[in-house]
């Protein structure tokens, strides 16, 4: 007997290369800004997550320096559109996925769900501000209608103990 | 030093001047002048009390956090005697720091240039090969760590003073003491804890815009305009028509006092059974039922932002300290603040509430930070140098020491720079 043999069945599966097609597409239309179809990308109970001072912690006893809800997440993309001041000219930004990987996902996860480890290049510029933001990405995508979509997305900062000049910019 | 003292004492009489900050209206040099600068942080942030750090960072012997008194490293820790420490984080040999980690626990700290080792409360252990000094030219007990010579606390705040003498903490804070009680009254076990992370940005501006901007209410329409429009505040709360305070309240301080809206909000659950728990609760520990219903109401800093003078801000669920670093680079800590006693749904939902706007990559914060880089720029123009803080001058109201205006009202910010010419300003 293997372990794999106690755990609930995977009922879900993804290539790399379906992965990092899916991780390119995310970062089209995010440095589109086209961030109402970024948002469709994320499920009815997703949540994405930004972790503040540490790469790892509990949310619910740790700030954040996001923690979105889909409806939050909705509000945030509505402020932009509303026309707040700190993107009142936008952020031009360059995602660059990399390193991706297909991992596993841990004991906790729900059958449905694929796991992707991947590290991202997020540069910005805005104004005089022409920063790199290094980070380490987690997903967890399910499989719905016909295509996937984000159950989580977290973004670790290499930095995320110091000081920011914003992150007022979606990304 | 000592003739500025003798001066200000002999010569209470007049009002201090400064060729760059009057009455209503502040020249650019007070925000970009490095000698100035260099004076700030003589005659307020070395010499005032500062707000080093909460109680609760460092609750059990042996903790510790590093922060700055101005611009120097210090140390806030508790010894195995439970007592609280500020001390210089400067090793007495050679001037390394002696303490790297933003906070953690340690009986000791050991300067790793040449292996000094300190106790938490600064002494100074034994210099490392202790046969090459001789007892003649070398004194242990005078090598302890530098100290901030006076410590006080208010309600687990805990401020330091790098002035021997002057004025006892509780004078220094004055009035605003009340408004720290609403806001540490209302945890159910009447205590705030910190420990719950940090948001911290920087902006290239003068730690004064901060300073001014936590308790304008003048400018969220504009600013966070569309946070408002995506929240239940709407834009009534700091409109012209609002009914909230802005005051001075002396010393410095200030308050944005918009509880009389946020009980409209909160009233409604009075009738409600969470709601009467609450109270009760609040009546059994504060003794008094007509208190425990206002601080209920007031709803913390929910219903008001506090400054306290100088740089230290207690708005919405978080402690916010200012570091100035140069005339024109400061950088910003958050401490979101947790309720004592408060269930684990109630830290949750602080936590939420708390980066809905702030941080980062918070829904207002951000755009704030962008105003004052804009001020920077604009800064540039010679010509038209001065900024101006004469909204609702002739419309306040004193009140003993304080001054209350309308919520819209430069009432807090003149009142700032009262207390900053007291500490910078000459009397002639
Ligand atoms: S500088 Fe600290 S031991 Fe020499
Ligand atoms: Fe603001």
């Amino acid at each position: 007997m293997t372990d794999l043999d106690q755990s609930p069945a995977r009922q879900a599966a993804i290539t790399r290369a379906q992965a990092e097609e899916f991780l390119h597409h995310e970062a089209e239309l995010l440095d589109a800004g086209r961030h109402r179809e970024w948002l469709a990308l994320f499920a009815e109970d997703a949540i994405y997550w930004v972790p503040s001072n540490e790469p790892d912690n509990d949310p619910n006893q740790h700030v954040s320096i996001i923690y979105d809800t889909l409806a939050l997440l909705g509000d945030r993309i509505t402020r932009y559109e509303l026309g707040r001041v700190v993107q009142e000219i936008p952020s031009r930004t360059l995602h660059l996925f990399g390193n991706v990987q297909v991992v596993d996902p841990a004991p906790d996860v729900a059958p449905d769900l694929v796991e992707i480890r991947c590290g991202l290049a997020l540069y910005e510029v805005h104004g005089q501000r022409n920063v790199t933001y290094p980070a380490h990405c987690r997903y967890l995508l399910r499989a719905e209608g016909g295509g996937w979509r984000i159950v989580l997305k977290k973004v670790a900062f290499l930095g995320n103990d110091q000081y920011f000049q914003s992150l007022a910019f979606v990304f | 030093m000592t003739t500025e003292a003798q001066t200000a004492q002999t010569d209470t009489g007049s009002a201090p001047v400064h060729p760059w900050v009057e009455p209503t209206r502040v020249h650019r040099n007070a925000y970009l002048d490095e000698q100035l600068f260099e004076q700030e942080l003589t005659r307020i942030f070395h010499k005032t009390w500062v707000y080093v750090g909460h109680e609760s960072e460092v609750a059990n012997p042996g903790d510790y956090k590093t922060t700055y008194l101005g611009r120097q490293p210090v140390i806030l820790s508790r010894d195995e005697d439970r007592k609280i420490h500020v001390l210089m984080n400067r090793c007495t040999h050679r001037a390394a720091t002696v303490c790297q980690a933003k906070q953690g626990n340690s009986t000791f700290f050991r300067c790793e240039y040449h292996g000094w080792m300190f106790r938490n409360n600064g002494d100074l252990v034994a210099p490392t090969f202790s046969s090459g000094y001789d007892p003649a030219d070398f004194d242990a007990s005078k090598f302890a760590l530098g100290r901030a010579p006076r410590v006080d606390s208010y309600r687990g705040l805990v401020f330091a003073s790098l002035a021997a003498e002057g004025e006892s903490l509780r004078e220094h804070l004055g009035r605003v003491t009340e408004f720290v009680d609403l806001t540490i009254d209302l945890a159910p076990e009447g205590t705030i804890r910190l420990g719950a992370g940090t948001h911290r940005y920087s902006y290239r501006g003068n730690w004064k815009l901060q300073s001014e901007n936590g308790v304008d209410g003048y400018h969220p329409n504009f600013v966070h305009q569309a946070f408002l429009e995506t929240s239940y505040l709407g834009k009534g709360l700091f409109g012209p028509n609002s009914v909230a305070r802005a005051g001075a309240l002396g010393h410095g301080h200030a308050v944005l006092d918009f509880r009389t809206l946020m009980a409209d909000v909160i009233r409604p659950m009075l009738d409600t059974p969470p709601g009467r728990r609450r109270v009760d609760q609040l009546t059994e520990r504060l003794g008094d039922r007509e208190r425990a219903t206002e601080v209920f109401l007031a709803g913390g800093t929910q219903g008001f932002n506090i400054l306290i003078f100088p740089n230290l801000q207690i708005i919405g669920a978080q402690i916010r300290v200012i570091h100035p670093r140069t005339p024109t680079f400061t950088e910003v800590d958050l401490y979101p603040y947790l309720h004592g006693g408060a269930t684990e749904a109630d830290d949750v939902a602080r936590l939420r509430m708390h980066e809905a706007f702030y941080g980062p990559a918070g829904g207002g914060g951000p755009d704030d930070v962008e105003m004052f880089d804009r001020v920077g720029e604009g800064m540039a123009v010679e010509g038209v140098e001065w900024l101006h803080f004469l909204r609702g001058l002739r419309r306040e109201e004193v009140d003993g020491e304080a001054r209350w205006g309308h919520a819209t009202d430069e009432t807090p910010q003149r009142g700032f720079y009262r207390q900053w010419l007291e500490l910078m300003g000459t009397r002639r």
